[in-house]
């Protein structure tokens, strides 16, 4: 293949054209100048211009010896000098660098650690939190919530009765889309495989704007009650188990022992939004849920029309649930908020990343102090340097430049050195964290981040080098030649403020870190000290779940989980077993209006859960009056429920005038006896409320039907999954594989899953804020070691700078001892003055955290007096070693010396 | 043309130049006017070669250039001796001296006859 010539060495077209001209130029310029002397002796003018070209020779051969030239050197000097000067300015930046090495590598580690963890949790941040969401138009796709608690807290579980009512009535709506979670056992050859996913209206599309990768959606077709089964797969388990198989559209799979045939795959896209997404269905519902308006058990979301505001919307919305007239257990009217689902599904990390985002900001804001009064440092001991060069005729404008190329090639290798501190700090977050946040484990260093990394890092060195720059440039050229460096009198005053300034900030910013490192540690620390109401230790939980298809009466169902709670009994080192639809953090409910006899109050928006013999005793919730459910609760029994405190009080009992009283559920629903009169379930038991979601908040109202009176909807509701907790007096995970065998021996078919210690759980749901707490205090030390170190070099500076004036009041007899102390309060002063600063923001940064503090105050007076206790015993600490060393200057020796 | 002349001028054009630049700034053409004149004719050369060698020691750090106007009121390009130039010129001048002398001494040393 040829190639053009010289095609490598000049790449870019424009320069070497401009080259090209001006050789010509010179060569033209010759020629004339040449061809004039030779008219001015007397030559005719055309015999002139051929004498010259006869004299300059092979014009044509020069001038292309010259391109050539131009091209071996590079760019060519010739025409451009501009670059020259700026490549000669990045060698002498260079060599400027390498003659403080010591100064360049501390910079270099500084800032690569300050940006290395900004940038890191930016990444994660980005991932998480900024990068939009997989839908079109997501500024206008919104997750509905209604004011539906007692105290008028937001429920995000609406009733299908109110979707329906929306999705038609609402103009500013153009789709209101139902979603529910779904679990499933995918038939396999083998055991069946555990699935998660939604099941969603199809609107949900419309809302969404999400489209499958491949095949369709499903279509209100689809959608209806009795419509042949569909399914549109996740595109993980159709990579993973279909092995991303085209073939695959149109083939029939089992869920929990149905047929279903797959119409489509979903994008990977989808995948994010809430972690495992296997399966998408139909939700299917009944025209004639639309006065189902009470059990709340979906999610909701709406996507508004172009232009639609959302408080008219909201107004809108609330018409339709004042027509329903659904109101809260305190009789209130449910009240309509509509939040940005992209915000929704963040909201649970936002504040935490926030926080640590901003945490490593100020760490690097306090590395930037130290880097500034380094250079700063670097710039004094040159200013004889930049003096003469000014001297010599330097501009001012050329040696700025210089510093600049020095903190350009600082803030770059930096940044590149911080990048790769970024990707660890990425790494060690995703590997810190061990619960699913969505979108995490997909964050990387890309090139944004690079961007960002790099743009952040140069900014900073740029910004904390120049002013040190700008102010060794601005002196008095000839007295600072004459007098050379030193002496307390070369005009450093402005130098000392400069440092005192940075000092009181650096101070300010770790104090902010201490403190909000003190407010999370503490809320981590009570968290962990709340009882959650039940007993964690020793019990084993995991899920499993009957496939319809083996069990297709709730008899038999009811009848095998007993089994299953005898077999799990028989196991050596069983202490106790209970099957539930959900424990603690784990399992599910379902919801119901709910109401008592005798009692005038609207339905109490109620969980309903399932639960076998010897649960409460099992788990350790205490019981407050009456009894829990023993095998003496069967089917031909009065029909009994137990129900929590808060419960009890929503009904307007207490824990005692609820026993033997008679719930029903409001307007019967699928809890009728034969005759479609609402079921009366007598209250035999009242327990107390636990703390179910994790240790910040209390349970809802909850209601508890025997396994064997439970009704089949419910049932239905559940996926017919329980819970299976085992307790032992010893580490229950020794339990896993006896109590998966006993599993088997009952059913080979049957898949145990989400097997973890209910200790582990619990660890997990506070795993969050003790992982920020770990990261506040580790960056808290860190910064109050840059700030440490920042004292320490500057109070040194300055005693070497004060020796005689040291020597002075030592020979004129102050102690030793009031020397060092004079020295310390120079230190510590800025640092007192930054606490002054510190203090206030921090408190105010505190306010900000308050979704995250859990019994601690934003002024919370421990974390603050502790913050400072540790920063001004700290600061102390770092004077005192240069106090010492003033503390050792000879009289003698200073004053000779001066 | 001459090719005695300018054989014997390639190895010591860098020096002429650098010599004809120790003073004001000059284009190319008065560089080549100036050796004629002050080698009163004796030294010439293809007035091209000149060009090659100019740039080259501008690459090399010797000499610098820039444009101004000549004049006949032309833009012509104007080179002249960088301080790395000057210290080179003193050392080259220094080591032609040497070797000048040299040549020179063992021309007029006298030759034995026979061997």
């Amino acid at each position: 293949m040829k190639r053009p010539r010289g095609w490598r060495r000049i790449p870019f077209p424009f320069l070497a054209d401009r080259v090209r001209r001006e050789l010509d130029d010179e060569i033209q310029g010759h020629l004339e100048a040449c061809t004039k002397a030779l008219v001015a002796r007397g030559m005719t003018p055309e015999a002139a211009r051929a004498e010259a070209l006869r004299r300059f020779g092979d014009v044509k051969g020069v001038r292309r010896r010259l391109m050539r030239d131009a091209r071996v050197g590079g760019i060519g000097r010739a025409g451009l000098e501009q670059m020259g000067s700026v490549g000669g300015g990045f060698r002498r930046s260079l060599r400027t660098l390498a003659r403080t090495p010591l100064v360049t590598l501390t910079t270099i580690v500084i800032l690569a650690i300050g940006i290395g963890a900004t940038t890191g949790f930016y990444a994660l941040i980005d991932q998480v939190i900024l990068r939009s969401m997989p839908f079109a138009d997501p500024e206008r796709v919104m997750q509905i919530e209604v004011k539906a608690g007692p105290d008028g807290s937001p429920s995000t579980i609406l009733s299908p009765g109110l979707v329906l009512r929306w999705n038609d009535l609402v103009d500013g709506a153009e789709a209101v889309a139902a979603i529910g979670r779904e679990t499933a056992a995918l038939g396999t050859d083998n055991v069946p495989i555990r699935v998660r996913g939604f099941s969603t209206t199809a609107s949900f599309f419309d809302v969404t704007g999400l489209q499958p990768v491949l095949g369709r959606r499903y279509f209100p077709e689809d959608d209806r009650p009795g419509a042949p089964r569909t399914v549109l797969l996740g595109h993980d388990l159709w990579a993973g188990v279909f092995d991303g198989d085209h073939g695959v559209l149109g083939t029939q799979i089992t869920l929990d022992g149905l047929g279903h045939t797959v119409i489509g795959v979903m994008p990977a896209a989808a995948e994010t939004l809430e972690g495992e997404a296997d399966i998408w269905l139909p939700m299917g519902l009944d025209p004639g849920q639309r006065d189902n308006v009470g059990s709340l058990y979906l999610n909701g979301w709406v996507k508004l029309e172009p232009g639609a505001q959302v408080p008219s919307v909201i107004r809108e919305m609330n018409a339709v649930v004042a027509a329903a007239d659904v109101r809260t257990n305190a009789g209130e009217l449910y009240e309509v908020l509509l939040t940005p689902v992209e915000e929704v599904l963040t909201r649970p990390y936002r504040a935490v990343m926030y926080l640590l985002f901003g945490a490593t900001a100020l760490v690097l804001l306090v590395g930037c102090g130290n880097v500034a009064v380094l250079l700063l440092a670097r710039g004094a001991a040159r200013r004889r340097e930049l003096a003469v060069r000014m001297a010599l005729g330097a501009g001012r404008r050329r040696l700025i430049g210089d510093l600049f190329g020095e903190s350009l090639i600082l803030g770059v290798v930096s940044g590149a050195i911080g990048l790769v501190v970024a990707g660890a700090v990425v790494r060690g977050v995703q590997g810190a964290v061990p619960f699913a946040v969505p979108r995490l484990h997909d964050a990387g260093i890309d090139l944004p981040i690079v961007a960002f990394g790099l743009l952040l890092s140069v900014l900073t060195a740029v910004v904390f080098g120049l002013l040190p720059a700008v102010r060794a440039t601005t002196m008095d050229v000839q007295s600072t030649v004459a007098r050379g460096t030193g002496g307390p009198t070369d005009g450093t005053g402005g130098r000392d403020r400069t440092r005192f300034t940075f000092l009181t900030l650096q101070s300010a910013f770790t104090l902010v870190l201490l403190v909000l490192a003190g407010l999370v540690g503490r809320t981590a620390a009570k968290l962990s000290d709340v009882a959650p109401g039940y007993q964690h230790e020793g019990v084993l939980t995991a899920l499993v779940a009957l496939p319809p298809e083996r069990y297709p009466d709730v008899g038999a169902v009811v009848e095998q989980y007993g089994r299953l709670q005898s077999a799990l009994l028989s196991v050596p080192g069983v202490e106790g077993a209970a099957i539930g639809s959900r424990v603690p953090l784990l399992g599910s409910t379902a919801g119901f209006g709910m109401l008592a006899d005798g009692v005038e109050a609207p339905p109490v928006n109620t969980r309903l859960l399932i639960v076998g013999p010897s649960f409460f005793s099992t788990l350790g919730i205490s019981l407050l009056a009456g009894r829990e459910f023993t095998e003496a609760d069967n089917r031909d029994s009065e029909k009994s429920v137990v129900i929590n405190r808060a419960m009890a009080l929503a009904l307007g009992f207490d824990q005692n005038s609820a026993l033997g009283r008679q719930v029903y559920a409001s307007g019967g629903g699928p809890f009728v006896d034969e005759d479609g009169t609402p079921t009366r379930y007598t209250i035999v038991g009242v327990v107390s409320d636990v703390r179910d979601q994790g240790p910040r908040q209390l349970s809802r109202p909850e209601l508890f039907f025997p396994m064997t009176q439970a009704p089949r909807d419910p049932w239905n509701w559940l996926g017919r999954q329980m819970v299976l907790a085992v307790r032992t007096d010893d580490d229950p995970t020794q339990l896993i594989v006896p109590i998966a065998r006993t599993v088997q021996s009952i059913d080979a078919q049957l898949p145990l899953y989400d097997v973890a210690p209910l200790t582990e759980r619990l660890r997990g749901a506070l795993a969050q804020e003790r992982l920020a707490a770990l990261v506040m205090a580790s960056l808290g030390m860190f910064a109050l070691l840059l700030a440490g170190a920042g004292i320490l070099g500057t109070v040194a500076y300055r005693v070497r700078r004060r020796i005689p004036e040291i020597g002075v009041r030592l020979a004129l007899g102050a102690t030793t001892g009031s020397v060092v102390r004079m020295i310390v309060r120079d230190g510590v002063t800025p640092v007192v003055l930054g606490t002054l600063i510190g203090i206030p923001t921090a408190v105010m940064l505190g306010h900000s955290l308050g979704s995250i503090l859990y019994g601690v105050a934003p002024w919370d007076p421990l974390a603050v007096a502790v913050g400072v206790t540790t920063l001004v015993t700290g600061a102390w600490l770092a004077a005192l070693i240069p106090g010492r060393m003033a503390a050792r200057v000879d009289p003698v020796e200073a004053l000779r010396s001066d | 043309m001459s090719s005695e002349k300018t054989n014997l001028l390639r190895g010591t054009l860098e020096l002429l130049i650098l010599r004809a630049l120790s003073g004001d700034p000059r284009h190319g053409y008065q560089i080549v006017e100036w050796l004629h004149e002050s080698s009163e004719g004796e030294l010439d050369l293809v007035e091209g070669t000149l060009y090659p060698a100019l740039h080259r020691m501008e690459r090399k750090g010797w000499i610098e250039s820039s444009w101004g106007t000549s004049a006949g009121k032309r833009r012509a390009k104007y080179y002249r001796l960088t301080p790395d130039g000057a210290a080179q010129l003193e050392s080259q001048l220094a080591r032609w001296q040497k070797h000048a002398r040299a040549v020179q001494r063992t021309l007029e040393a006298p030759v034995a006859a026979g061997s």
